[in-house]
């Protein structure tokens, strides 16, 4: 591949006091692409996140954002950085247009500029009648849209999404779909984290599978499917996780609802 | 499961539930799974003890709520008629448990997430509603009693045995009056206006009630010498409409023997009103309150024509302070959370009220015995009074804290995402977004006053305690441990108090100590002023010039 590396983590390693949570991870990621991160809970997918985020310091190895060390400057490269966090946490008792307000100009953009992105994108959202509603008002799929469009409102070249879809209806989910790809297009890179397999097989231009703190799997979804054999991302994941006893614990399960 | 003693007296009620078509063995579970629930939940004052033995949280209050009702309790020792003595104390034990309704019980009252559980279930509304009541009911009372034993005990030594069962009956009354007509008053906001509007509200009652809390405790003390005037109680028409009224009347007609019509009639309302409203709660309004409930949630998305004009307004009103970008927004976005989270508005209003009344509370403690209003009015104008500024001083700096707090303080990962070169920025604009939207205006009204009071001359006094109040506030700043604005839970303050009392102390006491000495010898203060500067011009130079950037991990969500 001849394209222009974006990210690139060299032997990256980290513990939370005794255990071990990232095992030396190797990766390099290119301009459009978009990356399925895929793992089990606690395989260490939010930990590598927030290291490239700068969330967290004390880690091993070495972490280029652009090129250029995370480390040696710790803020720039965040203006070129969005990110929708797991856990959908925000200052929810300011209304949608004082929180957008807040954020977009923190990134340095002007007023008017936010209130035109703001009414716009709130509007394709479907939002429209909520912007200057308080947040702490909103069901979560419109919780999860406004995190969506503040980590967007900046147009920031790189994006990580933490299972960005939760709580989004059907239709805002195929827009976000369209949304993706069209970013892609356009040159921007995707760390894509989710544990709806279907979703990532279908967008990832790449998956990259964590267990245990380490890269197990990394290629596209063709790749993997030859390499492993199964036909769906998710018995690749279950191939690769090495847990193969799904059907035996569900028939037990269900057997001692009925009362043994 | 552990049982409890309430349910066991609800037990000997059993076929009242029955007969309102309650399932009774189904309540008595929900109410046992909520008292167990309530056991574990530690309230904020306590949750750093380290002793969580199961339900001592509720029986400290109910203890505090006793010594409380030993004051109400004085009234009765007072020489006046019957009839006017428990209007007072009915008056102010009506006042607190509608207070603690309102401000302690309304979540329980306005609580959505239980019915989503409990209403999936095979289990009827009629039996979730009356638990739900029966539950805020066991509280109430148990407070209600708690304040109004001490008065009971020594009613019943006055009065007889009569006194306290006609007492203890009333307060079965009375709590339920108020449990019912807060449901009531509920349902009427959430009728007409949304939800955001009936939480605004519980929270101006929240912040009243403290308020109210306050002043009592410091005039407790005076209450005799205020009231050391004869009353002569006249029948007006209006009597007809006051609560305590009604409750007060059985005392006059059966311990004091007066069959009058007026006080007849009173007692019958005293009696008929709750068991009417009890009737109409169940029969009338349950059934919909659950429904209007569902728009607690629900905010009309008010639409603001001019929001950009306005954001541009503050953003220039922000730029008289703050030169640095990163600081503006940060400026404005102080100013909004702090307007718009109640939990901080809670804290920080009744400081700021207190921070405005304590001065005169001490003028009025320390010249109170002087006789006539306007030998107190001399006695004032002659002394130094102003100097009680500095207790505005400290009440007022003790809101630095509070800027690090905050309900959603989860929500500050982003501080650590967005693209912020120098945290001191951060620091800087919060300050002076605290400054000027609170502090400065509670410090001109009080000044204000004293100006009245003593005239012009002592305004340079009032600026150089100015310089004092910001001096102290960045210093208590930079002792702290400096979170990130909004980035902690209300733990956070209990945990700083005491450092932040001594603190306030040695300041206040040297700084106005310096300045009681020069006045004293008749020196001007504005020398002192221009020290006090710039040491405060060298101090928060140095304190904020230092570049900062290190997000230590427990300030972001791990």
């Amino acid at each position: 591949m001849d394209k222009e590396i974006i990210v690139s983590i060299k032997n990256l390693r980290m513990r939370y006091d005794e255990k071990e949570v990232l095992k030396g991870i190797n990766l390099e990621i290119y301009k459009g692409q978009i990356i399925g991160y895929i793992g089990a809970n606690g395989a260490g997918k939010s930990t590598t996140v927030k290291i490239l985020l700068g969330l967290i310091n004390d880690y091993e190895g070495e972490v280029k954002i652009g090129g250029e060390d995370i480390t040696k400057n710790k803020v720039a490269y965040k203006r070129r950085i969005g990110y929708v966090p797991e856990t959908a946490e925000i200052f929810d008792n300011l209304t949608a247009y004082e929180y957008l307000n807040f954020i977009g100009e923190l990134y340095g953009l002007d007023i008017n500029e936010i209130e035109k992105k703001a009414t716009k994108l709130m509007t394709l959202f479907n939002l429209e009648k909520v912007l200057h509603g308080r947040i702490s008002s909103f069901s979560k799929g419109m919780k999860q849209k406004i995190l969506i469009i503040a980590s967007l409102i900046h147009n920031p070249d790189i994006l990580f999404f933490d299972e960005p879809l939760s709580g989004l209806d059907a239709n805002s989910v195929m827009i976000f779909k369209e949304i993706l790809s069209e970013l892609a297009n356009q040159g921007k890179t995707i760390f894509y984290s989710s544990h709806i397999m279907e979703i990532v097989e279908k967008i990832s231009s790449r998956i990259v599978l964590l267990n245990n703190g380490e890269i197990v799997a990394d290629g596209t979804f063709e790749e993997l499917k030859e390499k492993s054999k199964e036909g769906s991302l998710e018995e690749i994941f279950n191939q690769l996780t090495g847990f193969n006893k799904y059907k035996e614990i569900a028939c037990e399960f269900v057997s001692t609802l009925q009362g043994v | 499961m552990r049982d409890f003693i309430t349910l066991k007296i609800l037990d000997k009620f059993m076929f009242l539930f029955n007969k309102l078509g309650v399932d009774y063995p189904v309540m008595r579970k929900i109410l046992q799974v909520k008292l167990i629930m309530d056991e574990r939940r530690v309230p904020t004052i306590l949750a750093n003890e380290k002793n969580n033995g199961d339900k001592n949280n509720f029986k400290k209050s109910l203890l505090i709520y006793c010594l409380i009702g030993i004051v109400f309790m004085l009234f009765i020792l007072l020489p006046f008629s019957l009839f006017f003595k428990m209007n007072i104390i009915l008056g102010m034990i009506i006042f607190m448990i509608m207070s603690i309704m309102i401000s302690d019980y309304s979540s329980v009252l306005l609580d959505v997430k239980e019915k989503n559980i409990l209403l999936s279930k095979p289990i009827e509304e009629k039996t979730i509603t009356v638990a739900k009541m029966i539950h805020i009911l066991i509280y109430l009372f148990s407070i209600t009693l708690s304040i109004s034993a001490p008065t009971l005990l020594v009613g019943s030594f006055k009065y007889g045995m009569v006194f306290g069962l006609i007492f203890f009956l009333q307060l079965i009354f009375i709590s339920s009056f108020v449990i019912f007509s807060t449901s009531m008053l509920y349902y009427l906001i959430l009728y007409f206006f949304d939800g955001e509007k009936l939480k605004d509200i519980i929270n101006y009652f929240q912040i009243a009630l403290t308020v109210v809390m306050l002043i009592v405790y410091q005039l407790v003390g005076r209450v005799f010498n205020i009231i050391n005037l004869e009353v002569i109680f006249t029948q007006k028409w209006w009597s007809y409409l006051i609560p305590s009224v009604w409750f007060a009347a059985p005392f006059s007609v059966i311990i004091e023997n007066q069959w009058i019509n007026y006080y007849l009639v009173l007692s019958i309302i005293g009696v008929i009103l709750p068991i009417l409203m009890l009737i109409i709660y169940f029969k009338i309004v349950a059934p919909h309150f659950e429904k209007v409930l569902q728009k607690l949630n629900n905010n009309s998305g008010k639409t603001v024509k001019d929001a950009l004009k306005g954001e541009k307004r503050n953003k220039k009103f922000a730029d008289l302070f703050c030169y640095n970008k990163t600081e503006n927004v940060f400026f404005r976005f102080t100013q909004k959370m702090i307007s718009s989270e109640r939990n901080i508005k809670l804290k920080l209003y009744p400081s700021l009220t207190f921070a405005t009344i304590i001065p005169l509370i001490f003028i009025f403690n320390s010249v109170g015995q002087s006789g006539s209003f306007t030998d107190m009015y001399k006695t004032v104008v002659s002394g130094n009074y102003y100097l009680f500024l500095y207790f505005t001083v400290s009440m007022l700096a003790n809101s630095v804290p509070l800027l690090s707090t905050s309900d959603r303080n989860k929500a500050a990962w982003i501080f650590s995402v967005l693209p912020v070169e120098n945290k001191n920025t951060i620091y800087k604009g919060s300050l002076k977004g605290l400054i000027i939207k609170y502090i400065f205006p509670v410090y001109s009204f009080v000044s204000l006053i004293f100006i009245i009071i003593y005239g012009y001359r002592i305004i340079p006094d009032i600026i150089v305690i100015f310089i004092n109040l910001l001096l102290l506030m960045i210093i208590i700043f930079h002792f702290s441990d400096k979170p990130l604005p909004f980035s902690q839970d209300f733990q956070y303050i209990k945990n700083n108090n005491i450092i932040i009392f001594f603190q306030s102390l040695f300041f206040c006491v040297l700084t106005a100590g310096i300045h009681w000495v020069l006045i004293k010898n008749g020196y001007s203060v504005i020398l002192y002023g221009i020290v006090m500067l710039m040491i405060l011009m060298i101090a928060w130079n140095k304190i904020f010039s230092k570049k900062e950037y290190s997000f230590k991990i427990n300030e972001v969500e791990k």
